[in-house]
């Protein structure tokens, strides 16, 4: 039975279902998080008299690949949901594992240039602002990664709320914006 | 609408809020006289803490009374059955509006004075001479940069264990603090000058105060306002104004006694050092030219943690050793490397001000 | 993710029974959570009011009585586990067991959330506490932890783990916190009874909404700062590395109080709530200005965002004229709240039980709190008054005065709806005098010697202050006998029968239109709803009813008045 409905019965039918609130409400309080951390970056480079400090040099090329590739899977993702309305299930499940493996193959991206760094968490305040921040960025696409599992599981229990599907998609966006605008501030503008 | 404002229980009241603000008169007399204030800006914070004072009576009176006198005379007494008759009042939206706009008035005006207070206190004059203090866990340190010559570096304790470095001061002209912290935050704090400011590692934070003519020749108190660690509660200094001429004297005679160098000769490499009371039991240590000697260290102040730090010079700047604390009462043995002859300086990093001495090595 | 879709159908009478401890550890109900909340915050409560009774005696003496390091734990644990494991989730554990009652809910948006959250509080509870086992202590650097303190107690010393285990429990109480305040918003945006529109809704659910909403806004910042102190002193970080290309240390005080000053309205709306439901009902009459009470939660809610830097004007590091005019403004809505408390009780016919004296208590307490703190509002009042006793007497008149007399008259006040039962009257007005005379003997000498240069958070003190201190101590053992005679309230009265009607207070909103206590899904049917009193509206229309059948028996010949 509930399977098939997002609403309560007898109550406020209009708006939002109550899961996809749930997620806005969430990632609501996530860009609060992020920016105290986007708040201890700026200020660290404001009081530093060089930035990076000692000429560090950071490629940007994977991240340029691991960005498109996660901008890539949030348009998979917008599919999926489309086609979940659609109801088509199968297609559903077939583009939300595409991206997952793209979401995977992202943090793996991000892992390699992490590891690759000239510097450590500490090294310096900027090591230790960026190494945080990406860790946390990588950590949040797995939660995205792992939030479409539970989509997945649920589809294949046919226990599958649409809204849940919803929220999914809602909360795979604000990562990969996260994650873009993350890699905008700590390597392109730097 | 206006009709129930004029009901009996609103003249009653209006006769008992006039009698309290009498009585809170009384006790604002009293009151007024409470704190000493030792600078004009401090005299100027305390006329307006009084202005607050009032304020917050007034308020307290009125909208407490308020409270107390409407659960008095609306209580339902036994007998008058609750027949119903109690008047449905949601709302009205006149008084509304004066409630709001009285008291966004009383405090916006208060306000007009606190920044008008606040650019006085900020006002950094020319200085007429600047004290260097800092912080660290947990003593205070105070020099004196005059302009002329390398600054002088506070030594006198204050009588007691507890009242820490003596800080002279001159009254009557405009003097620079700057503040600067050797480890964690801490706060000067001078409550008889109503004033402190947080002493912030990685900044330096300033203020000029001029002290009041009338303070010469008193002590005050003062301490670190912002919590430090362990010994916070008894990091303490004390504050001494002194007449303009008073102060100079004291410069110059406290400048010559500092010129004057102590000295000892060695006597083995076994030395021992005894702590007791927030002092050492020597000012002069000695030992023999690139022999390593041990310092034989006992702590008799219980949980009091000092230790024996050696450098080369008072400005403590270049470490040749330091011991590691000891929580008394407890007895350590501490190895100094053998160092080159000269004459070097030894303290307790804990309380650097109270326990220090020369470190000879001929 | 847990999500379960609320409603009737999920209750199987046909149900196998289970043991009741096995029902209590594996429960959905809100009601039952809501009453776990508050037992397990209760005995926190307990907790730290027994370090007070410590940090007060050890104020007895000028030089102290215990050693200093413990003496700062001391003060450390009794304020985070007050404003973390008391007055936090106990007003979460009240607004759970009412709020879905309030608004005609079955339950909260999601039950099985809603007990994650509760399980995760006494684990970040224990995880806190758990610093007194570590060798150096627990944490000691106070409630508000800064750093460069919080990283390295002594220069070079080890800092031990108990400052470890503070910033990873309260980050265990902050997911706890986050996830139950977007349940409650969810419940209260999506779960409203037909006809309870927003502008029908009790005050207290407005004044939840609003904290709850703060909560979400201003919570993650904290987690934020935790996370990086956890960094700094575990993988060496430099977030708030006092040196040039760290954060420097006034950044931890500016994220800190970002999340701290909405956090003291996270603490204290839940308590004005509490009271613009209890006033009402027993002075007979509606609360005064329903929309501009509702309208200066708002603008608190609003304002709160933009005051944080008045904790921070002695530090010479933020800009304090904006800060101060921030702070003039936010006073102004809370003197809003006073006035409209007063006139509710104008020519009211107030019935004094011990929930009332409660609610007038927290008039009066918290009145001398928010006018004590304007002082505060005034940078060059600031600079003496900052880090004082008086600061201390503040918060103390906020959060005791304002905040746990609230959340008592709440208890006193729907205790008959929880347990079915009524606590003594007698016993609650004892316990109400020792609280109101225990805390105004407390902290009122607090501002005398605030002022005179008493500093908060040492352990030893200038004899001179020694006679204030103890008249203080002799209040704050006066508090303590108050919490006892509560405990012995609830446990003599939890032998008498379940007495408790449905409306015992004669009450307006709708928790009261179901038993008490209500049933598995509270309600067999919501009553109607056309106004913010809709159980007045059902008892009023009860008696015309009444009454037209009593006129009509009467008419004929004169007989039926019996």
């Amino acid at each position: 039975m509930s399977s098939q409905t997002d609403q309560v019965p007898g109550r406020l039918a209009d708006g939002m279902p109550p899961v996809v609130l749930g997620v806005v409400l969430f990632v609501a309080s996530e860009c609060v998080f992020f920016s105290a951390l986007f708040a201890a970056w700026f200020t660290a480079r404001a009081r530093s008299p060089q930035w990076p400090p000692g000429g560090i040099q950071i490629d940007p090329s994977l991240g340029v690949f691991t960005s498109a590739l996660l901008v890539l899977s949030s348009v998979v993702v917008a599919f999926a949901e489309y086609a979940l309305r659609r109801q088509d299930t199968a297609g559903m499940r077939r583009l939300l594992w595409l991206a997952v493996v793209l979401g995977l193959v992202a943090v793996l991206g991000q892992g390699i240039h992490l590891g690759g760094l000239p510097f450590t968490i500490s090294s310096n305040g900027f090591g230790t602002i960026y190494w945080t921040t990406s860790a946390i960025d990588s950590a949040h696409v797995l939660g995205a990664v792992v939030f479409a599992l539970v989509v997945l599981a649920r589809s294949a229990a046919g226990r599958l709320m649409p809204s849940l599907m919803r929220g999914a998609a809602v909360f795979w966006h604000f990562v990969v914006g996260v994650s873009v605008f993350t890699f905008l501030v700590l390597e392109v503008l730097t | 609408m206006t009709k129930w404002l004029s009901a009996a229980p609103g003249r009653r009241l209006a006769r008992l809020a006039g009698r309290a603000i009498l009585c809170s008169l009384v006790l604002l007399t009293v009151t007024s006289c409470a704190p000493v204030t030792i600078t004009r800006n401090g005299d100027e914070v305390h006329h307006l803490w009084m202005a607050y004072l009032i304020a917050a009576i007034v308020v307290m009176v009125l909208e407490g009374g308020a409270i107390i006198v409407f659960a008095v005379a609306f209580r339902a007494r036994r007998g008058r059955r609750d027949d119903g008759s109690v008047p449905q009042i949601h709302g009205h939206n006149r008084l509304e509006v004066t409630w709001t706009v009285i008291p966004a008035i009383l405090l916006f005006t208060l306000l007009g004075f606190s920044l008008h207070e606040y650019e006085q206190v900020n006002a950094n004059p020319a200085p007429a001479m600047t004290v260097n203090v800092t912080g660290y866990q947990w003593q205070w340190s105070f020099a004196y940069a005059t302009g002329t010559g390398k600054s002088l570096h506070v030594t006198e304790q204050a009588k007691g264990q507890d009242q820490g470095p003596v800080l002279y001061l001159p009254v009557g002209e405009p003097i620079r603090f700057e503040l600067r912290s050797a480890d964690v935050i801490h706060s000067f704090f001078v409550p008889a000058m109503f004033y402190k400011r947080d002493v912030i590692p990685g900044r330096v934070n300033m203020f000029t105060q001029v002290l009041d003519p009338s303070s010469a020749g008193h002590r005050y108190p003062g301490a670190c306002a912002e919590l430090c660690g362990m010994f916070h509660g008894d990091m303490r200094f004390t504050v001494a104004p002194l007449t303009q001429s008073a102060f100079q004297a004291w410069l110059n005679s406290e400048r010559s006694r500092q010129a004057k160098t102590t000295s000892c000769s060695p006597d083995g490499t076994h030395l021992s050092l005894t702590a007791q009371s927030n002092h050492f039991s020597s000012t002069c240590l000695a030992a023999p030219a690139g022999k390593p000697v041990t310092i034989a260290f006992t702590n008799k102040d219980s949980g009091t943690p000092h230790n024996v730090a050696i450098y080369s010079s008072p400005a403590a700047t270049k470490v040749l050793f330091r011991g590691q604390l000891a929580i008394g009462p407890k007895t350590v043995t501490f190895h100094v490397p053998a160092l080159p002859a000269g004459t070097y300086y030894f303290r307790c990093d804990v309380h650097p001000t109270a326990m220090h001495g020369t470190f000879v090595v001929k | 993710m847990a999500v379960r879709e609320a409603g009737p159908e999920v209750a199987q009478p046909d149900a196998p029974r289970r043991h009741p401890v096995v029902e209590w550890l594996t429960t959905t109900d809100h009601k039952k959570i809501g009453i776990m909340y508050m037992i397990t915050a209760f005995v926190f409560f307990l907790i730290g009011g027994l370090l007070a009774m410590l940090v007060r005696t050890q104020l007895m003496f000028p030089s102290g009585l215990f050693p200093l390091n413990t003496y700062n734990q001391l003060f450390t644990m009794h304020a985070t586990i007050m404003i973390f494991m008391f007055v936090m989730p106990i007003t979460v554990g009240i607004a759970n067991y009412v709020v879905p009652l309030m608004i005609g809910a079955p339950d909260m948006a999601f039950p099985r959330v809603n007990a994650f959250s509760y399980w995760l509080f006494p684990l970040g509870g224990i995880i806190v506490l758990s610093g007194f086992a570590s060798p150096q202590g627990a944490a000691q650097a106070g409630w508000t932890s800064y750093p460069p303190l919080s990283e390295h107690l002594t220069a070079g010393s080890s800092p031990g783990w108990g400052e470890d285990v503070w910033v990873l429990g309260l980050l265990v109480l902050g997911v706890a916190s986050l996830l139950g305040a977007i349940n409650m918003l969810v419940t209260i945006f999506k779960l409203r009874a037909p006809g309870m529109t927003m502008y029908r809704m009790p005050i207290f659910v407005w004044t939840f909404m609003v904290t709850s909403i703060l909560l979400v806004l201003a919570l993650p910042t904290f987690s934020a700062a935790l996370m990086a102190l956890f960094v700094d002193r575990n993988l060496g970080g430099h977030f708030f590395d006092p040196a040039p290309g760290g954060g420097g240390a006034i950044l931890y005080q500016n994220i800190f109080w970002f999340f701290g000053h909405p956090e003291v309205y996270i603490l204290i709306l839940p308590s004005m709530g509490i009271i613009s439901e209890v006033l009402p009902v027993f002075s007979r009459k509606p609360l005064f200005g329903y929309r501009a009470f509702i309208y200066a939660t708002l603008a608190i809610g609003m304002l709160s965002f933009g005051v944080w830097a008045h904790h921070m004007f002695v530090t010479g590091a933020s800009y304090s004229p904006f800060f101060s005019v921030m702070t003039a403004a936010i006073a102004i809505p809370t003197g809003v709240k006073f006035f409209n408390w007063t006139a509710t009780m104008w020519q009211a016919r107030i019935k004094m039980t011990a929930a009332m004296y409660f609610a007038l208590g927290f008039l009066l307490l918290f009145l001398i709190g928010g006018v004590d703190g304007v002082f505060l509002g005034s940078p060059p009042v600031d600079f003496q008054l900052h880090a004082t006793y008086w600061v201390v007497s503040h918060i103390h008149y906020v959060l005791f005065g304002g905040a746990a007399f609230g959340i008592f008259t709440g208890f006193y006040y729907w205790w008959p709806k929880w347990s079915g039962r009524f606590l003594n009257e007698r016993l609650g007005k004892a316990h109400f005098w020792f609280w109101f005379i225990g805390a105004n003997l407390a902290f009122m000498p607090m501002h005398i010697d605030g002022l005179e240069g008493m500093r908060r958070r040492v352990g030893t003190y200038l004899p001179v202050f020694a006679d204030l201190n103890r008249i203080s101590t002799v209040g704050a053992y006066l508090l303590g006998i108050g919490a006892l005679i509560f405990v012995a309230n609830v446990i003599l009265t939890a032998r008498t029968p379940r007495t408790a009607p449905d409306d015992p207070w004669e009450a307006n909103s709708l928790e009261w239109a179901t038993t008490s206590p209500p049933p598995p899904w509270n309600f067999t049917s919501v009553p109607r709803i056309r106004s913010e009193r809709p159980v007045r509206d059902m008892r009023l229309a009860a008696a015309t009813a009444a009454e037209a059948v009593a006129a009509e028996a009467a008419s004929p010949d004169g007989e039926g008045q019996a």
